[in-house]
């Protein structure tokens, strides 16, 4: 007979909390473990509607996910955006919280999104003292996001694999593996995600994430590339990457699949959270077997 | 090899249309004007246009989207947001004065 597992020590498969989604969730807390809240959306926001994330946070483990701090920059990190991070950490009190390892404005421009640094060691060090004053600033330390790109970051002198290790290095933040920006990347810049999965401290993984997108074809120049954008179903390949993920890594992982947009019935989410748990379960039987080899008669 | 200088080159680069197209039309000598090192130039002249194109499709759609967003915010929102702002960078303010001094 075996024992179900401690909720400690089990693996955990959660869901991108948006608004369009929100009474779906709640109906269906049963077959979802953990919740992620995209913090900027709530730095506006009145206190009750903080009360309300505080409460939701009672119901079920709570991620807030920045997107604007762009933290991994050789300019220092906005002390304003900081301080919004830090008062809405202190009312919702969530079970951790993250931001993208990108940079999203220079020189006063917004970008409007999350852009790749050029990898190098000068933003190596940049992102860890930002990383050093966001953790002064909120109180505790994000979780750090390797993110897609379609653009080879100008002026890079290194690998993703290589720049992504330089971080973790360089700082004591644990890592949101973003599992669909890894293949993404692969798929655009021609490299196996499963060798920069087996060069990464897995056991810093804090939580993964899971998402699709589709492919964008350019105009003006020959080529195109897969972005990134929340809006597809997750793809086998990247399954097969959380399979990997599970195999390898010995503490218990949460999985949070992302969706931003042309939402899909209900169903086919749980479906997707389904398959997210197979692939765990398949990379621990893995795990399973190969760390307790029979000694052969 | 990168700088804040360089930083804020991208941002320009991917966020604002005319400076790339001027930029596309005479790359060394709008990197130079915009006084980037050498080793900075360099690497712009190699830039991936297949994905400075589709970046910049993308990021173009992104600030559209905020612009929208703030337009429907009102006069209440802003008021709110700018409120919120200067709360914030008083707060900071103080803590920078009560950190110590090395």
């Amino acid at each position: 007979m075996t024992l179900p597992l401690p909720d400690s020590l089990r693996d955990r498969v959660g869901l991108g909390w948006r608004a369009p989604l929100a009474a779906d969730i709640l109906a269906n807390l049963d077959r979802i473990d953990a919740v992620e809240v995209i913090a900027d959306d709530y730095f506006d926001a009145p206190a009750r509607d903080r009360q309300a994330l505080r409460w939701l946070g009672r119901q079920v483990p709570l991620a807030l996910h920045g997107v604007s701090l762009g933290l991994a920059s050789t300019a220092p990190a906005d002390v304003v955006r900081l301080d919004h991070m830090a008062r809405l950490v202190a009312d919702v009190a969530p079970w951790l919280w993250s931001e993208h390892l990108a940079f999203v404005r220079g020189g006063g421009v917004e970008i409007g999104h999350l852009a790749a640094p050029p990898r190098t060691e000068a933003t190596i060090e940049g992102a860890a003292r930002n990383l050093a004053r966001a953790r002064a600033i909120v109180g505790s330390a994000p979780l750090v996001e390797n993110i897609s790109t379609i653009i080879e970051p100008p002026g890079s002198q290194m690998s993703e694999a290589a720049w992504l290790q330089g971080v973790l290095a360089a700082t004591e933040n644990g890592l949101l593996l973003d599992l669909h920006n890894l293949y993404a990347n692969g798929c655009n810049f021609d490299f196996d995600p499963r060798e920069v999965i087996a060069g990464l401290p897995l056991e810093r993984v804090g939580y993964i994430h899971l998402a699709g997108g589709k492919w964008v074809q350019a105009t003006r120049f020959p080529g195109r590339r897969l972005l990134d954008d929340h809006r597809h179903a997750t793809p086998l390949p990247v399954f097969d990457l959380l399979e990997e993920v599970a195999r390898r890594a010995p503490q218990p992982l949460v999985v949070i699949l992302e969706r931003d947009g042309d939402y899909p019935a209900f169903d086919e989410l749980l479906a997707e959270l389904d398959a997210a748990r197979a692939a765990l379960a398949r990379g621990r039987a893995a795990r399973l077997a190969e760390t307790h080899v029979i000694a052969p008669i | 090899m990168s700088s804040p200088r360089f930083e804020a080159f991208l941002a320009r680069l991917y966020a604002d249309e005319a400076f790339r197209e001027r930029f596309l039309a005479a790359p060394e000598a709008v990197a130079e004007a915009f006084g980037l090192a050498p080793d900075e130039r360099a690497a712009l002249a190699a830039i991936d246009l297949t994905g400075l194109e589709l970046a910049a499709r993308v990021f173009a759609r992104k600030l559209e989207y905020k612009a929208e967003y703030k337009r429907r915010q009102g006069w209440r929102g802003r008021w709110r947001r700018r409120w919120r702002d200067w709360l914030a960078r008083l707060r900071q303010l103080g803590n920078e004065g009560r950190a110590p001094r090395t």
